[in-house]
């Protein structure tokens, strides 16, 4: 013991254990809502927040969340710069308490555009509606210089109920969970296809 | 999310710990923070070895005055007498040693103190082997008692995580993953692992991701026994990283 410790460097020892956030674990999960080739979905809720914050908790399988913090940490800047109402939001991604990785957005609520069309026959207005406030939303991404990147029916969601309202959900989390890379082209492509699956 | 592999080795942030006992106690008032006290004598005895034979002193002399050092620590009047640092054990320590050397420099040492027992078990032998093994190097002795602290502490922290899994029946998993406690996480290194132990590189980077955790966990653990304010443990961290960098 004179020098390493099990081969091992003293200090960079303790500079792991300084570098591990002791930081709270700030979500309560609640139920699996959504399951995809990247993981589980959950509904959880912010520590103390009443009820009033929940979330959508991605769980990555087999992410590394130390990555997936550090490009969420890149990109936050640019998801900062999205205030669309219709964007919902990236609140945060990294290491779940038991090392599995993560990605927290806003929690909308209601059913997806693809859940929607397979219930009912949308009105021709419904869909111009839709369209037009998915086009919205994506414009003002690509305006914060966020690329979506996985933009299809399963990340739209819609609510009729006081009027017709649209979110996309999952805003740069292909960036974020799996590295992917694109341009704005990729959701132009995407926006292209939805548009013609609504008939316009 | 399953659960964790090793339940928190605390439960919350700080608990009654040793020094926390004894300092509560005003030192040794009673049986428990007397045992509690010389539980940590017992486990950081070489710093205060390393010490006195920095100082100067030969083996069998240094030998004896860890001896008195520690009996005169775990007397009764001792922390009225000397006002320790009492923030951390190590400081005290520390500081201890220091004083009482400076008292039994210009004074004839009586070593054989009517048969009394010596108060800890040293392993005068293994110490001195230990002793010699050190650097040649021009540390002092403050700054060589701080080092082998650190080095002490993390030794046991790295046998104790060994030992958690190997009692998980996972000993060959630690002693693949326990190099990614120095921080290397290179995507190279991982991928090869994964296939060395049949993982996939995700469950891998999980896998170290917990190790690190726990790891941490025990370290705190370990010096938490040592401080009085749970707000030191970190600079405690600090401190003891500048002590062997």
């Amino acid at each position: 013991m004179s020098g390493d410790i099990d081969g091992l460097c003293p200090a960079c020892l303790f500079a792991t254990a300084a570098s591990i956030d002791e930081g709270v674990w700030p979500y309560q999960v609640l139920a699996p809502i959504e399951q995809d080739e990247q993981g589980i979905t959950y509904l959880a809720e912010r520590a103390g927040s009443g009820g009033g914050g929940l979330v959508a908790l991605k769980v990555v399988v087999d992410g590394d969340g130390e990555a997936m913090r550090s490009r969420f940490l890149d990109l936050q800047p640019a998801l900062a710069r999205l205030q669309h109402p219709g964007a919902a939001k990236v609140i945060d991604a990294g290491s779940t308490p038991d090392g599995s990785a993560y990605v927290a957005s806003e929690y909308v609520a209601g059913p997806t555009l693809a859940e929607m069309v397979s219930r009912r026959p949308l009105q021709a207005a419904e869909r111009a509606g839709i369209g037009g406030q998915i086009a919205e939303v994506v414009a003002a991404a690509h305006a914060a210089g966020v690329a979506h990147l996985n933009l299809d029916g399963s990340r739209v969601r819609v609510s009729t109920a006081g009027g017709l309202r649209v979110w996309v959900t999952g805003f740069g989390v292909s960036v974020i969970a799996a590295d992917r890379t694109g341009s704005p082209d990729t959701d132009l492509i995407a926006l292209d296809l939805l548009v013609r699956q609504l008939g316009l | 999310m399953s659960e964790a592999d090793f339940p928190p080795p605390r439960s919350g942030r700080f608990a009654t710990t040793r020094w926390s006992l004894v300092i509560a106690a005003g030192g040794v008032a009673d049986e428990r923070s007397a045992d509690a006290l010389c539980s940590l004598c017992e486990l950081y005895w070489y710093p205060v070895y390393a010490f006195i034979r920095r100082q100067g002193y030969d083996a069998t002399e240094s030998a004896d005055l860890a001896q008195e050092f520690f009996l005169r620590v775990l007397e009764k009047h001792y922390f009225r007498a000397l006002d320790p640092a009492r923030g951390r054990f190590r400081g005290f320590l520390c500081a201890s040693v220091r004083h009482f050397l400076s008292n039994q420099r210009d004074r004839a040492r009586s070593l054989k103190r009517g048969g009394t027992r010596p108060p800890i078990s040293l392993d005068v032998e293994t110490a001195e082997g230990q002793y010699q093994r050190e650097p040649k190097d021009d540390l002092t002795p403050e700054k060589l008692f701080d080092r082998r602290w650190a080095l002490m502490l993390l030794d046991r922290t790295i046998q104790r995580v060994g030992r958690d899994y190997a009692a998980a029946n996972k000993a060959a998993l630690f002693e693949h993953l326990k190099g990614f406690l120095t921080g290397d996480s290179s995507g190279l290194r991982y991928a090869e692992i994964a296939r060395s132990i049949n993982m996939s590189e995700g469950a891998v980077k999980v896998a170290v991701h917990r190790l690190r955790r726990h790891f941490r966990d025990v370290l705190v653990e370990q010096i938490a026994e040592t401080v009085s304010d749970p707000a030191d443990i970190d600079a405690e961290i600090a401190y003891l990283m500048n002590a062997v960098s």
